[in-house]
């Protein structure tokens, strides 16, 4: 069972994390450049996850896209179709739960590039969009992979959420930090090992890369 | 509280006060950087700014050339690639050749693959002229562009700076509080304080009349 | 240690239910004994049964949310009668399918203590239970400590664990001079831990594990032979060699 963790785990966090990327970019986005009213209501909204216990958002999770939740209802009576107890479920918990990290460090370094640099683009002829893709987001690229590599790793070890939305269902559900719950609550301690070193060892590596990945961007 | 009017005619025109009088502010209205509150900018037959007609282009539809006093070099492209950021060229072959003839221009071939923070102040603000040039603009904006060199290196700029605009012959307005400086390169003066306009003339006349 | 009763059981052949899938959600506490029952039922018949181990509480509050469970075992009837109450499960289907022995346990090598009286000497410093306002097993021991009349005397000793795991690592490391579990987690430590005596019967209430059918469950025959095979006399016996009593 240790390798359909796994395997779990990593296709969960690579889906998860590829929305987080986006999404969590053009959220950061919003929040750096935008004036609109309501704005900082808007950022507290999105920083809840983090400060919340994730068992807690798990419950609210569960309401919202259960069989009889808010969302969750109108789904199952169209499609017949429920996400709870699939994979698709450990996505989204592993997406509300890391995306606040993602806004936050992503709208924190868009915010730390010079805007003088900005308006330099915009005089050079540029729209706002392409300032954006050939302008800030090089130059807030250290902010913003460290977004990502950090919600990856929240994504990786998410277990309250995931556990009341996903379930813990092995070879469906089972991610890593599941397996090693129940490993260790079933006194099974050799198996918790070896599961805790393999995510160890992922989250380093991931670490590392992205160190790597940073060291070629020039520091400003 | 700004209250300003002047046109400019071909050449460089020069934005003269001591500092707070509104110089930087009135550049950046030309640019869009900032709106007036009402008023009208017009440069060549385009209408940039019209406040009665509710007219106000975007910084980009402007076409203006501006080069900001501490240059905002693209920190993370070359030289080159600084330079021909703004040119609208599709053509591979043909942004090639126009910036190597802006490069060239500005003598500043030898350092095109080089990036801004190896660059000494000089070359900097050449480099930012050129990018400026590089897009073809209607008006070049100078915002103090000699500020933050040294003085010796200052004289041979400010003749390069004379050059480039007779060459390129699109109107320069060139913000300083520099009296040297305003009476070198300048057409026509432009004299602010606290946000109006106290002269306008020709230097030689300005100047005359002790300031 | 407990003497277990392993008596030979009958085979019983239930109907096929072949290319069937039932999701059974189940106390944590529950996971080798209900594992090795899968195993037993997945041979006989062509039905697949999938686990969903959890705290009992947390499983409750999906089913509430309607998650889709067959089945649901808890570790103690306080969640099943809630979900009773609230008709989400099939009424008639309920059983309990197992009790449970509280007993003190001791490092293995230490002599010290031999009854539960033992704890209130001087040399007991600590004693590690669960947390009684989260952990089932923690209500169980202040019930039984509060009966005998030593849960004053005992109060500044004890340390509270959030699950039963902890309670025997603190034990197994030394780090508590004794502890309180159920003799299912004793079994399950082997020979790092001594069971010292088990709480009398009368101490506390009934530790009773009940399984019911979920009333949403589209598999509810299925759901109902799994729940014959747990209350099967190999279904008892497998629950018995894990530390399990069987109910009577």
């Amino acid at each position: 069972m240790i390798w359909e963790s796994l395997k779990l785990s990593l296709l969960v966090v690579t889906v998860a994390t590829f929305i987080i990327a986006t999404v969590g970019l053009g959220l950061g986005l919003l929040l750096a450049k935008g004036r609109f009213r309501g704005q900082e209501v808007l950022a507290s909204f999105f920083t809840l996850p983090l400060v919340l216990p994730p068992t807690v958002t798990g419950f609210y999770l569960i309401v919202l896209f259960g069989r009889h939740g808010l969302i969750g209802e109108p789904v199952y009576n169209f499609t017949g179709w429920s996400v709870v107890f699939t994979w698709q479920a450990a996505v989204i918990a592993a997406v509300v739960l890391a995306l606040p990290l993602m806004v936050l460090s992503a709208r924190a370094a868009i915010e730390s590039v010079n805007p003088r640099y900005e308006i330099a683009s915009y005089t050079l002829g540029k729209s706002q969009l392409a300032t954006f893709f050939l302008i800030t987001l090089p130059l807030a690229r250290r902010g913003i992979l460290a977004g990502i590599v950090l919600s990856f790793t929240r994504a990786l070890g998410e277990f309250g959420a995931t556990f009341m939305l996903a379930g813990n269902i092995p070879g469906r559900t089972q991610t890593m930090p599941l397996a090693i719950y129940e490993a260790v609550i079933s006194g099974d301690n050799k198996r918790a090992q070896i599961l805790a070193l393999v995510l160890t060892g992922i989250s380093i590596t991931a670490v590392y890369l992205t160190n790597k990945l940073s060291k070629g961007a020039i520091r400003y | 509280m700004l209250d300003v009017s002047f046109d400019t005619e071909d050449g460089i025109t020069i934005l003269f006060g001591p500092s707070g009088s509104g110089k930087s502010s009135t550049l950046r209205a030309i640019a869009g950087i900032i709106d007036p509150d009402e008023g009208r900018i017009e440069v060549g037959e385009r209408s940039y700014f019209d406040s009665r007609a509710g007219i106000n282009l975007s910084i980009q539809e402007r076409r203006v050339g501006y080069v900001f006093q501490d240059y905002a070099l693209f920190p993370h492209l070359t030289a080159e690639q600084n330079v021909s950021f703004g040119i609208k060229e599709k053509s591979a072959q043909l942004r090639q050749e126009r910036v190597g003839e802006l490069l060239r221009l500005f003598k500043v071939d030898q350092i095109r693959h080089r990036f801004p923070q190896n660059m000494s102040g000089g070359e900097q603000q050449r480099i930012a002229l050129a990018r400026a040039l590089a897009s073809d603009p209607a008006v070049v904006l100078l915002d103090e562009p000699l500020s933050a060199v040294d003085v010796e290196t200052r004289s041979g700029l400010l003749d390069e700076i004379a050059l480039a605009q007779s060459r390129v012959r699109i109107p320069f307005i060139y913000v300083t509080h520099n009296t040297p400086e305003a009476l070198r390169l300048g057409a026509r003066v432009v004299v602010l304080d606290q946000g109006t306009v106290k002269a306008l003339g020709r230097p030689a006349e300005i100047f005359r009349n002790g300031e | 240690m407990l003497v277990l009763l392993v008596t030979s059981c009958r085979h019983t052949t239930p109907s096929l239910t072949a290319r069937q899938e039932i999701i059974v959600s189940a106390a944590v506490s529950l996971k080798d004994a209900f594992t090795e029952i899968a195993a037993l039922s997945e041979k006989r018949t062509g039905m697949t049964i999938r686990f969903n181990f959890g705290a009992s509480g947390a499983l409750q509050k999906q089913i509430e949310s309607g998650a889709p469970a067959d089945l649901f075992a808890s570790a103690g009837s306080k969640q099943m009668d809630e979900l009773a109450t609230k008709g989400l499960i099939v009424p008639g289907s309920r059983a309990d399918f197992a009790r449970n022995v509280l007993v003190l346990v001791a490092p293995a090598n230490d002599a010290r203590i031999r009854s539960l009286m033992d704890l209130a000497r001087s040399e007991v410093k600590k004693i590690a239970i669960g947390n009684p306002k989260t952990v089932p097993a923690g209500q169980y021991t202040e019930q039984t400590l509060t009966r005998l009349k030593l849960l004053p005397e005992l109060q500044a000793k004890l340390i509270y664990a959030e699950d039963v795991r902890q309670v025997l690592d603190y034990v197994v490391r030394g780090e508590v001079d004794a502890g309180l579990v159920y003799s299912s987690d004793a079994v399950n430590a082997g020979t790092m831990v001594k069971v010292v005596a088990p709480a009398p019967d009368d101490s506390h209430d009934a530790i009773v594990y009940p399984i019911a059918i979920v009333k949403e469950s589209h598999q509810q025959p299925a759901a109902k032979q799994f729940i014959d095979l747990v209350l099967s006399c190999e279904g008892q016996s497998i629950l018995a060699k894990h530390g399990f009593t069987a109910i009577k």
